[in-house]
């Protein structure tokens, strides 16, 4: 992408061309619902009010998965783990996920590090939703999972946080 | 209407919201309206998807105002957002529905370009963003300027002669061109100044 400094004046005439084309308003309606947004408090409210009104929910971002970690060297990938080990952030957080095969189905092990004392995970997919409470050092187990797609959410100190979704067991072919 | 497009504007905007100010949260939202439109479209969700995202991407930035520690830095937060959120509604199967695009349409989708952390994916916003801050200049601009090069870029399927854009503009046909040029450079003093 060029700066606009340099572009030439029909390179930047093409460029405005694009920029009405391709950034049309929005809906007056989606624009008049999103104004509407604003809390109703008035002027001097102050920001842990503004804060509250709205449930704070907060994507999770994969950092890192054993399954995707290219081979050095020819034949590494026979010697796979099967344990399949992620990890994801999430402002402040970091979730430390382990997808472990058990006898015909799986276990979710993971771990919160972070500054909450205390939260609870959900997982949602292939059926009734589980969950589980996390112990004194943030751990948590979910046994008894069969392969699938789950989206594991957790909640944190009055925060929401989704995990991406997760593909549990080797992706059907 | 005026519209000003510096980074401290942005900041003094988010100062006001802070202080309780409804005016500058509908003048934020007036303000990036199209760019969070623009992201959350080429995910090619449809009519209901989209407004569901570009919902939640301003309940995110209302949540998010009292916390934000680099308001000059607004319009990267927004864009990143309105992408995982698009992502996110993707992902979780929410409202996603048929992926198809319209025969024609030349803007690259989401699944495309910005569907992961690729380089090739950050390009992409930042080129949105280049269209936005010219999209932000238009609106800076005096009204018949605006008017003008807003009839004279219209969509393919809208796109207007130019003895039409003449009539509407109440002008010789023989003066578009000289005036589109003259618009076009005070479109580009003003952007490039800020």
């Amino acid at each position: 992408m060029k700066p606009l400094a340099t572009l030439t004046d029909d390179e930047f005439s093409q460029l405005v061309g694009r920029a009405v084309r391709e950034l049309p308003d929005a809906p007056p309606a989606l624009q008049k619902a999103a104004i509407a947004l604003w809390p109703a408090a008035g002027p001097g409210a102050v920001l842990s009010a503004l804060a509250a009104a709205v449930v704070a929910q907060i994507q999770a971002v994969l950092t890192f998965d054993s399954w995707t970690v290219p081979a050095v060297a020819a034949g590494m990938r026979s010697l796979r783990s099967p344990t399949r080990h992620l990890l994801f952030s999430a402002q402040g957080r970091d979730i430390d996920l382990r997808i472990v095969p058990e006898a015909g189905s799986f276990a979710l092990a993971g771990q919160i590090l972070g500054p909450d004392e205390s939260g609870s995970v959900q997982l949602e997919g292939g059926g009734t939703p589980r969950s589980a409470v996390l112990d004194g050092l943030g751990e948590f187990r979910i046994e008894g999972i069969h392969r699938g797609t789950y989206v594991l959410t957790l909640q944190l100190g009055g925060d929401s946080i989704v995990l991406p979704s997760v593909e549990v067991g080797e992706p059907l072919a | 209407m005026t519209v000003h497009d510096s980074p401290e504007d942005d900041a003094a905007l988010v100062d006001r919201c802070r202080r309780g100010d409804a005016t500058a949260w509908a003048a934020l939202v007036r303000r990036y309206q199209r760019l969070v439109y623009a992201v959350v479209m080429r995910a090619g969700f449809d009519e209901h998807g989209a407004a569901d995202v570009f919902q939640t991407v301003f309940a995110r930035l209302v949540q998010h105002l009292p916390k934000l520690t680099q308001p000059d830095r607004l319009q990267a937060w927004i864009v990143t957002t309105a992408k995982r959120e698009a992502l996110r509604a993707r992902e979780i199967g929410q409202r996603t529905v048929s992926m198809s695009r319209d025969e024609g349409d030349e803007s690259p989708g989401l699944e495309d370009t910005l569907a992961d952390e690729a380089p090739q994916a950050e390009d992409a916003l930042s080129e949105l963003q280049q269209l936005h801050r010219l999209r932000l200049g238009l609106d800076r601009l005096d009204e018949r300027c605006r008017e003008l090069l807003l009839l004279v870029f219209r969509d393919e399927d809208e796109k207007l002669g130019y003895d039409e854009v003449a009539r509407r503009m109440n002008m010789p046909m023989g003066s578009l061109g000289p005036t589109r040029s003259r618009c076009l450079d005070k479109l580009r003093r003003l952007v490039e100044a800020v």
